[in-house]
């Protein structure tokens, strides 16, 4: 009776439908995070072909119509307007359109940044790699949101100076991880051997040490497309982002809040827009960490 | 011990005065402020005889080095608007800051040590998947949203609390729960993570197998050693905090330095501006400082000026 109970559970267990159970149970994370990321950046791609209305036509007739499902709301707008009668859906599927943008480019860079001058840090040491690390040290205790705002002082808003403005506050943190980790992948023998072969120092970085860093880089990198998101949002804002009338999360929560009192979904969903967005790119990067360096988890 | 210390103050040094140079330069590049601050009928005499009276027609580094020499007397310079002492505005709105981010660390430590620790324990119970629920929305949100959806569910909606402005404790609330709900998660998150982590090691199975209480386990032996991670991120978080707050004391008229410096950027009056940045550079590298020497008490095995082996 026993043996043939375990015959019975082993034979359910390995098969196919158990085993893909398991996976993506033990997945679930990316799934949903990956998911998420992809309708955001379907969305933004094709955002005319979402779009039930044209997210800039004004309409004064139209203003503060609440959303469908709420007494007073129109079948037409599923979201309601705003404060000029524009279609609040449209103008999020819009928005994404920013926040993808700035997000993907502002990561790109400040890794492009961080990560060179990390792995060059790493190689050389010596004088040049302390004093970019102190560097690196200078960067990371100025607070960030204060160093995004004197920048944007000194060098004006717009979204390619944002964009330039974001990957200045965070290319430190690239620098710091590719730095820890190229000085530990240098000190393995196979990295010896490559050198000793005759490889010149740009290959060796390039070719031997770089590929070996990426997996903790590509964690941090869809970690911080999260946190870019956001800090575009918080400084559209602030009203030293993007500029009016562009269709963004952080811009549309700034003006509905004048509305606050008699149109609270205006605020409402443009910040939902990015709660799941960044929600997405968290869970994202998440299961990147687990699966990629499950020693980095927590961090 | 000693040497530890007085290498990291070394340290700090170098970052600060890194610091002074980079957001004076920043702020050169921004421009020359006399033309803002004189009245729009002033003659172009007029203009320039204030642009050397201040200083500003100096070459960059002259001008970096009186800023540093003012500096290392404690001397901001005079706010360009306010027509103040910078230092006076400090000791004005910084004791305000304080309070606001003192409260909101407070609040994200005491609930999200409890709840990631309880959360560990209970593993895989309905209060932990609760919790990871929480700290998933929790470090998704904006602290902006946080603070307009508290405005609107509890001020407007609801009206327990006030909209905004200082005074009594229920002023605290609203700009403190908004400050402080993203380094809760994040808190809570590593609360749990490292304590599961120390829940696993062989010495709290043995400790278990000799029959010592659950709760004498949990709270000396695992809690000590899952703190040395969280004190670390309690570190990093209190610069988060500070950056947070600049966001709620402008949502909620918060007489702060947050909301000073946000002021102060519109209005170009970049001594303050200055002044500012350094202050929360300074106070961060204290609160950094003050978490490398807990380490110390926590863990025996880190001990500062060895190299280990």
């Amino acid at each position: 009776m026993t043996a043939n109970t375990t015959v019975t559970f082993d034979s359910f267990s390995s098969s196919t439908v158990f085993r893909t159970l398991k996976k993506i149970s033990r997945n679930l994370k990316g799934i949903i995070g990956g998911s998420i990321l992809v309708i955001i950046l379907l969305l933004a791609l094709f955002a005319p072909f979402f779009s039930p209305h044209d997210p800039y036509e004004q309409n004064l007739e139209k203003r503060l119509i609440p959303p469908s499902w709420v007494e007073g709301g129109s079948k037409n707008h599923f979201l309601g307007t705003d404060q000029l009668g524009r279609d609040l859906l449209s103008r999020i599927i819009y928005g994404s359109r920013i926040s993808v943008i700035v997000g993907l480019s502002a990561v790109f860079i400040a890794g492009f940044i961080g990560v060179t001058l990390g792995l060059l840090a790493g190689y050389y040491q010596g004088a040049f790699g302390a004093v970019i690390m102190r560097i690196v040290d200078i960067f990371l205790s100025i607070p960030y949101i204060l160093f995004a705002i004197a920048v944007i002082a000194a060098i004006g808003s717009g979204l390619n100076k944002l964009i330039l403005v974001l990957a200045l506050t965070r290319w430190a943190h690239y620098a710091r991880i590719t730095n820890g980790k190229v000085l530990q992948i240098k000190t393995e023998e196979y990295i010896e051997g490559a050198h000793s072969r005759g490889n010149s120092s740009w290959r060796v970085m390039t070719r031997h040490i770089l590929p070996n860093a990426i997996p903790p880089i590509l964690v941090l990198a869809s970690l911080e497309l999260a946190f870019m998101i956001i800090m575009e949002a918080t400084l559209s804002f602030l009203g030293i982002g993007v500029s009016p009338p562009t269709a963004t999360w952080g811009l549309m929560s700034s003006e509905g809040r004048d509305y606050l009192t008699i149109a609270w979904w205006i605020t409402t969903f443009s910040g939902l827009a990015i709660v799941i967005t960044v929600l997405g790119a968290n869970l994202f990067g998440d299961w990147l960490r687990d699966n990629l360096d499950p020693r980095l988890k927590g961090v | 011990m000693l040497a530890f210390v007085l290498k990291r103050l070394l340290y700090g040094l170098i970052s600060l005065i890194g610091i002074t140079f980079l957001v004076f330069s920043l702020l050169y590049l921004t421009g020359d402020p006399v033309q803002l601050m004189m009245p729009p009928d002033a003659t172009v005499q007029e203009v320039e005889d204030a642009r050397v009276r201040l200083g500003f027609d100096q070459p960059f580094l002259v001008q970096y080095f009186n800023f540093v020499g003012k500096l290392a007397r404690f001397d901001l310079g005079d706010s360009l608007i306010r027509r103040v002492p910078v230092s006076e505005l400090i000791k004005e709105y910084f004791p305000n800051t304080l309070l606001l981010a003192t409260t909101a660390y407070l609040f994200a430590l005491l609930v999200a040590v409890p709840a990631g620790v309880f959360a560990a324990i209970k593993r895989n119970s309905v209060f932990d998947l609760l919790i990871s629920m929480v700290v998933l929305i929790g470090q998704a949100a904006p602290a902006y949203w946080v603070a307009l959806m508290f405005v609107l569910f509890f001020s407007v909606q609801l009206g327990w609390f006030p909209t905004g402005g200082m005074g009594t404790f229920r002023h605290l609330v609203g700009p403190a729960l908004s400050v402080g709900i993203f380094s809760m998660s994040r808190i809570a998150r590593m609360a749990r993570s490292s304590m599961l982590d120390v829940l696993r090691q062989d010495y709290i199975r043995t400790a278990k197998s000799q029959g010592i209480s659950d709760r004498l386990i949990y709270f000396k032996f695992a809690l000590k050693s899952a703190a040395i991670p969280i004190i670390t991120l309690v570190g990093v978080e209190y610069a988060v905090l500070f950056g947070g707050s600049l966001i709620a004391e402008t949502i909620f008229s918060w007489p702060g330095i947050g909301r000073l410096i946000v002021q102060s950027v519109y209005a170009r009056d970049y001594p303050v501006v200055q002044g500012v940045v350094i202050l929360f550079a300074c106070t961060v590298f204290l609160v950094n400082l003050i978490v490398d020497l807990l380490y110390s008490y926590l863990d025996p095995r880190i001990k500062y000026g060895k190299v280990p082996s």
